[in-house]
C-alpha cells in the first residue's frame, strides 16, 4: 500500500468551470497543513489510462453538460477497473454538473438523454433557466458540520428510491428546490456546492483527508488550527449573516 | 395593416424619445424601442430601405462594444452612413431605438449599413426580425454564470441565430468562436500574431478548455490574451490558422503600432486584448471595401468610450482603478496582467463584492480561482488589501492559495470608503492599484472629492 493519498483529478481541461480547480489546490494545501502526504495527479485526455489501482479519490469538477457523455464514455472504457475501485472503497467526489456522470440518466432540454454510470440513484434534468445562489446545508452524517458555498444550477437532480442526500438545506436550492443537497452512497459523493467547496469548507476537507489517510494507516501530523482557517471562519460568519438577511 | 402598426409604433416611440430627451437628455436608448416592439413585434424588420445584405451584428462575451465603436468610426471616416448602437443598448429595444433614430417619420432608413452590438443572450431574439448578413463573434467565454451558466449555453444561442448563408467574422484564436465556421458556407477569420506580451502557462493547476467540437482538451501554444491564442485540439482537427485572412502582426507596444495587409495602424492601448477588437473591425471594414489608408486615418482619431482605467489621488498617492466585468474571469485576469506589467513597488487593493445584479444576490468569488495570480505576486506587491462587506476574506483566501503570506494581507470586511482610505494612509508606497466593481469605484471617487477635494479623476483608455 502506498504511503500517500493519491487524488486523481479527472479531465481538468474539460471539467473546467467555476474555479473548481481550487478544490484540488485545497486537498494539496490542507493536506500539507495536516502534515499528510497528498499527491494530486492529472488525467488530462479522455483517452488517457486511469491509474485507478493507485488512486484513493477521484475528483470530477463542474463542466459543460454537453461534455458529460464524453466523460462517461471515457470512464466506461475502464468499467471493470472502476467497478473494482468502487468495490474496494475508493472515494469519488463529483461536483456540480459532474453529478450527471454518477447519475442513472440525464435528460437534456432538446429532449435527448444520456445514461450515466449509475453509481448514485439519481436522475438529472437540464434546466431551461440557470439559477445561481448561495447554498448552506448540514451534513446528514454529521449535522454539526455545516457547509457553505454557491451553486450554479444548470441541471436539477432527482433522488431516486433508496438515495441518501449528502445534506439537508438550511438555505438554498440544493438538488431541486426542496430540502436535499447532493447525494451520498458510502464513499461516492455528489454535491452541487461550488465555492470552491473544499476551499471554503476546510473542516470538511480535513474530514475527507483524515478518512483517506486512515485507509493507508496514516494519521494526520496535526489537526487544523483556528489560525489555519481564520479567513475561512470569518468568511463563514459574514456570509451566514448575509444569508440570514435573505432568509428573513 | 402591418404598415399601419409599424407607423403607429414608430410615432409613439418617437414621442416617447422626445419626452425622455426633455426630462433626461441622452437617456432614451432603450425604452422607446421597447414601446415600439410592444406594438409591433417585428418592428426592427419593417423599416423601408432596409438592405438585408448590409446588416452587421457584433456579439460575444468580451470586446463587442469596442469592436462596434471601432467599426463605426471607420464607417464615419469613409463617409458611409450607418445606424450604430454606440451607447451600448444591445438588447432588442436598443436596436429598435437606434434604427428609429436613423429613420424618417415615414420609417425610411437614412443609413446604408446597420451595425449593432448585440447581447449574446438575446441574439436569437434580435435576429428573428432583423437577421444579420454578417455576424462577428469576438469570443465565447465564462461570464455572468448566475444567468449564463456555462459557455455552451451561449454557444448554442449564438449558433441558433446563424444560417448557412450568414457570413461569420470569427476570432481565429478563440476555439469556441472559431468552431462556428462549421455552420456556414463562408467565414472570415481574423487573428493576432505572437507579440511581446504573449505568454505560456505551465503550472500544475493550469487548465485550458474543452474542444467545442469533440470535447478533448484544447492546447494553446501561447496566449495572446487569457484563453485566446494559437491553439490545437488534442482530439480532433480543430486548430487556429497560422495565416487568417486578417492578421495583426509586427505588434510594437513601444511605438503603439501594428500592421496588417502591409498597412501600419496605430494602437494606443497597452492591453493586447484590444488588438482583437482592432483587427476584427479592420476585417469587416476591408470586406466592406474601405481602403486601408482610410481605416488607418479613422483609427488614428479613435477615442474609446468608457475605458477601463481611471485614476484617483489620495494623500499624495495615485490609485489606478482597473475595471472588470463581474463574474468574468477573463477580465479579472486581464486586469491582473495589466498590473503585473508594472514591476515597481505597489499596493494592491481588491474589492470583490457580493453580486447584486440579479436576484437572488449572492456571494460568488469562485471565478477568482479561474485566474492566476503568480505574475501579480512576482511584480513587487508590497501589501495586499482586500475589502468588501461580505466576501473580503474569500478574496484574501484566494491570495493565500496563490502563495501570499497572511502577514502581507489586510482584510477589511467593509465597503466603508473612510476605512479604506485610512488603511491606504498607513503605507508610504504611492503606487496603488484597485480592482473592484464600478459602483464601488464611483463611491470611493465621490468620497475623495468630498473629503480631499480630489477632482483629478482622469479617465484614460490606456488599458
Amino acid at each position: 500500500m502506498a504511503d500517500k493519498i493519491t487524488v486523481l483529478w479527472l479531465y481538468p481541461d474539460i471539467l473546467n468551470l467555476h474555479g473548481d480547480r481550487g478544490n484540488l489546490m485545497a486537498l494539496e494545501r490542507i493536506g500539507k497543513l495536516m502534515e499528510l502526504p497528498v499527491e494530486v495527479r492529472r488525467v488530462d485526455k479522455l483517452t488517457d489510462p486511469l491509474p485507478l489501482d493507485e488512486a484513493d479519490l477521484l475528483v470530477l469538477t463542474s463542466g459543460e453538460v454537453k461534455n458529460m457523455p464524453h466523460v462517461i464514455d471515457a470512464l466506461r472504457q475502464e468499467q471493470a477497473a472502476l467497478d473494482e475501485y468502487v468495490a474496494r472503497g475508493g472515494y469519488i467526489l463529483a461536483i456540480g454538473t459532474a453529478g450527471a456522470v454518477l447519475a442513472k440518466e440525464t435528460e437534456r432540454l432538446d429532449g435527448t438523454s444520456f445514461a450515466g454510470l449509475s453509481l448514485l440513484p439519481m436522475r438529472c434534468q437540464e434546466r431551461a433557466k440557470v439559477y445561481g445562489d448561495d447554498i448552506w446545508f448540514s451534513l446528514c452524517d454529521d449535522p454539526q458540520l455545516k457547509l457553505m458555498g454557491n451553486q450554479i444550477q444548470v441541471i436539477d437532480t432527482e433522488l431516486l428510491e433508496g438515495a441518501q442526500p449528502l445534506g439537508k438545506l438550511i438555505y438554498g436550492y440544493g438538488n431541486d428546490g426542496a430540502d436535499d443537497e447532493g447525494c451520498q452512497a458510502g464513499r461516492i459523493i455528489f454535491t452541487n456546492t461550488l465555492g470552491p467547496l473544499l476551499v471554503k469548507n476546510p473542516r470538511y476537507t480535513e474530514r475527507l483527508l483524515t478518512a483517506l489517510a486512515a485507509d493507508h494507516g496514516l494519521a494526520p501530523g496535526r489537526q487544523l488550527s483556528a489560525e489555519d482557517t481564520d479567513y475561512e471562519d470569518h468568511s463563514y460568519q459574514l456570509i451566514e449573516q448575509f444569508i440570514r438577511k435573505k432568509m428573513a | 395593416m402591418t404598415r399601419i402598426k409599424f407607423l403607429l409604433a414608430l410615432w409613439l416611440a418617437r414621442l416617447c424619445r422626445w419626452a425622455i430627451n426633455i426630462v433626461a437628455p441622452g437617456r432614451g436608448t432603450n425604452l422607446p424601442g421597447q414601446i415600439a416592439l410592444k406594438i409591433d413585434h417585428g418592428f426592427n424588420g419593417h423599416f423601408e430601405g432596409l438592405d438585408a445584405g448590409k446588416v452587421i451584428f457584433i456579439t460575444g462575451t468580451n470586446g463587442k462594444s469596442t469592436t462596434t465603436n471601432l467599426l463605426a468610426a471607420i464607417l464615419k471616416e469613409a463617409g458611409i452612413p450607418a445606424a450604430v448602437n454606440l451607447e451600448g443598448a444591445n438588447l432588442e429595444g436598443g436596436v429598435a431605438a437606434t434604427l428609429m433614430a436613423h429613420s424618417t417619420l415615414k420609417g425610411k432608413l437614412k443609413c446604408r449599413y446597420i451595425v449593432m452590438e448585440t447581447d449574446e443572450r438575446f441574439l436569437p431574439v434580435i435576429s428573428r426580425s432583423l437577421p444579420p448578413a454578417w455576424l462577428c463573434v469576438t469570443n465565447i467565454q465564462k461570464d455572468q454564470v448566475q444567468r449564463n451558466g456555462e459557455p455552451d449555453i451561449i454557444y448554442r444561442k449564438i449558433a441558433s441565430a446563424i444560417t448557412e448563408d450568414t457570413v461569420l467574422f470569427l476570432n481565429n484564436e478563440e476555439p469556441n468562436a472559431a468552431s462556428l465556421s462549421r455552420l456556414v458556407k463562408h467565414s472570415v477569420f481574423y487573428g493576432v500574431d505572437e507579440h511581446a506580451k504573449s505568454f505560456v502557462k505551465q503550472g500544475f493547476f493550469t487548465t485550458t478548455m474543452p474542444c467545442p467540437v469533440c470535447g478533448e482538451p484544447i492546447r494553446f501554444y501561447r496566449y495572446n490574451v487569457d484563453n485566446i491564442g494559437a491553439f490545437t485540439c488534442t482530439g480532433c482537427g480543430l486548430k487556429s490558422s497560422p495565416a487568417p485572412a486578417y492578421f495583426a502582426h509586427s505588434i510594437n507596444f513601444a511605438d503603439h503600432t501594428f500592421a496588417a495587409e502591409g498597412q501600419t495602424y496605430p494602437l494606443p492601448y497597452e492591453a493586447p486584448y484590444f488588438l482583437y477588437c482592432y483587427i476584427a473591425a479592420i476585417a469587416m471594414a476591408r470586406e466592406i471595401g474601405i481602403a486601408k489608408e482610410t481605416i488607418a486615418a479613422a483609427l488614428a482619431r479613435f477615442v474609446n468610450i468608457g475605458g477601463r482605467l481611471e485614476t484617483l489621488h489620495t494623500g499624495g498617492k495615485t490609485i489606478q482603478y482597473i475595471r472588470m466585468k463581474q463574474e468574468n474571469p477573463e477580465t479579472l485576469q486581464s486586469a491582473l496582467d495589466y498590473i503585473s506589467q508594472d514591476k515597481s513597488p505597489k499596493i494592491f487593493l481588491l474589492g470583490l463584492d457580493e453580486l447584486v445584479d440579479f436576484h437572488p444576490h449572492y456571494t460568488n468569488t469562485f471565478y477568482a480561482f479561474d485566474c492566476d495570480f503568480d505574475q501579480l505576486i512576482a511584480s513587487h506587491v508590497e501589501h495586499y488589501i482586500c475589502f468588501s462587506g461580505t466576501v473580503a476574506y474569500d478574496a484574501a483566501n484566494r491570495l493565500v492559495y496563490a502563495g501570499v503570506p497572511k502577514e502581507q494581507i489586510t482584510v477589511l470586511p467593509t465597503n466603508d470608503d473612510a476605512t479604506i482610505v485610512a488603511e491606504l494612509a498607513k503605507y508610504s508606497c504611492p503606487n496603488i492599484y484597485l480592482i473592484t466593481w464600478l459602483y464601488k469605484y464611483k463611491s470611493l471617487e465621490k468620497y475623495l472629492i468630498e473629503h480631499e477635494g480630489e477632482k483629478d479623476s482622469t479617465p484614460s483608455t490606456a488599458v
